[in-house]
């Protein structure tokens, strides 16, 4: 569900650069906060309630603060959010079940990607799904990323896999020429 | 039989030295965009900003896309004195500490979640003590928090912080244990409530 939601979200984001003279300073203006207010609404299903993660929410409410949304542009958007929402709840899970993106047919899963990635198109922002994680950038600027929240932050993140390689190799190169001298490679 | 060993070693070679022909890469992909500055990646900090009101009217903030630097955090009685990028790439945590994308700005009133490496930016983190400021300079105005516990979480644990808070208040964290070598599941996250700075007013 959360990617399902974070490609609904693509919906909302993409539209947005539409404003002429965006500007990137900014307030959110009422029509940026009705579209906040649909995204942080809830979709009851089955007894489950659906909610679009708070993460996701707050990165597209730093990027409306960096750009100026219309009332055209807003509703346009709504109702975007609304045909995905649509589609999600025409999907039928039992009770109580944890639905994501990975829980929906390839039919749907194609047709919100279809959705998220056409209007990206429209709008000169491009999303990518790599089968985990969706970013959508404006140009080389990434403007939402579903990535985990918390990050690799040691000594590990920089040097574990290159000193752990190296050993590997220097293994491999140790076998290997115990190997060849065994077999009489070096032998003039 | 010997003549598959070339092979192998070549093959596994590959494989091997794959990871660090990447970092290679990443790296000078770094070397290169420090060069050539893109408009993401502008330094929006140029300095401290003395701003006296209580309260910010946000049309009078120029707020960052990923990859702006737009402030410095320190922390008394350590070491941490680091540029603040929004965002946590690794790209961005290589020159800083980066702030999440999907938490707060301060003076938004919820949590600002920052994650910097514990062997640059946020090496001397361990040094932290309860009581101590941390002071957050950003391109509208300084933000001051006071240290109150730390914790020792795994890295996916969700009641490490809320990003839904209601409250102001900033969350560090950086790899546990400090020194280990090897990928580690646990944080050490910091915690601090605000003490001053001003609350910016998103309708205005």
């Amino acid at each position: 569900m959360k990617k399902v939601f974070a490609v609904l979200l693509t919906a909302v984001l993409l539209l947005v650069p539409c404003a002429v003279g965006a500007s990137a300073e900014g307030a959110l203006n009422e029509y940026e906060q009705q579209v906040i207010d649909v995204l942080s609404g809830t979709v009851s299903k089955n007894g489950s309630d659906f909610q679009i993660p708070v993460e996701y929410i707050n990165q597209a409410k730093a990027y409306f603060l960096t750009i100026d949304m219309t009332e055209a542009q807003s509703q346009e958007i709504i109702g975007y959010i609304n045909e995905g929402a649509e589609l999600v709840e025409a999907q039928d899970f039992p009770a109580g079940t944890t639905v994501n993106f990975s829980s929906f047919s390839s039919a749907v899963k194609q047709e919100l990607l279809a959705l998220g990635q056409s209007a990206c198109e429209v709008v000169g922002l491009t999303l990518t799904y790599d089968g985990s994680n969706v970013v959508i950038k404006d140009g080389a600027t990434t403007v939402f990323n579903a990535s985990p929240i918390v990050k690799t932050t040691g000594a590990s993140a920089d040097m574990t896999a290159a000193v752990a390689t190296a050993g590997i190799v220097l293994v491999v190169l140790g076998a290997a020429f115990i190997v060849a001298k065994k077999a009489r490679l070096f032998v003039k | 039989m010997v003549y598959l060993v070339p092979f192998a070693f070549a093959l596994l070679g590959y494989l091997m030295l794959s990871p660090i022909i990447s970092m290679a890469r990443d790296t000078w992909k770094l070397i290169a965009m420090t060069e050539t500055q893109s408009q993401a990646e502008e330094n929006l900090f140029t300095g401290k900003v003395f701003y006296e009101g209580d309260t910010i009217a946000s049309s009078t903030i120029q707020f960052p896309r990923f990859g702006n630097q737009y402030g410095v955090l320190s922390i008394e009685g350590t070491n941490v004195d680091a540029p603040l990028y929004f965002g946590d790439d690794d790209a961005y945590l290589r020159k800083g500490l980066g702030q999440y994308a999907g938490s707060s700005f301060p003076g938004m009133g919820s949590t600002i979640l920052i994650g910097g490496h514990n062997n640059t930016y946020f090496r001397d983190l361990k040094s932290a003590k309860v009581g101590a400021k941390i002071t957050v300079d950003t391109n509208y105005g300084t933000y001051v928090y006071e240290i109150e516990r730390m914790e020792v979480l795994r890295h996916n644990d969700k009641s490490a912080f809320d990003l839904a808070s209601e409250t102001e208040n900033i969350v560090l964290y950086t790899c546990y244990p400090f020194n280990m070598l090897g990928l580690t599941p646990q944080r050490y996250f910091v915690y601090g409530k605000l003490v001053s700075g001003p609350r910016i007013l998103l309708d205005q």
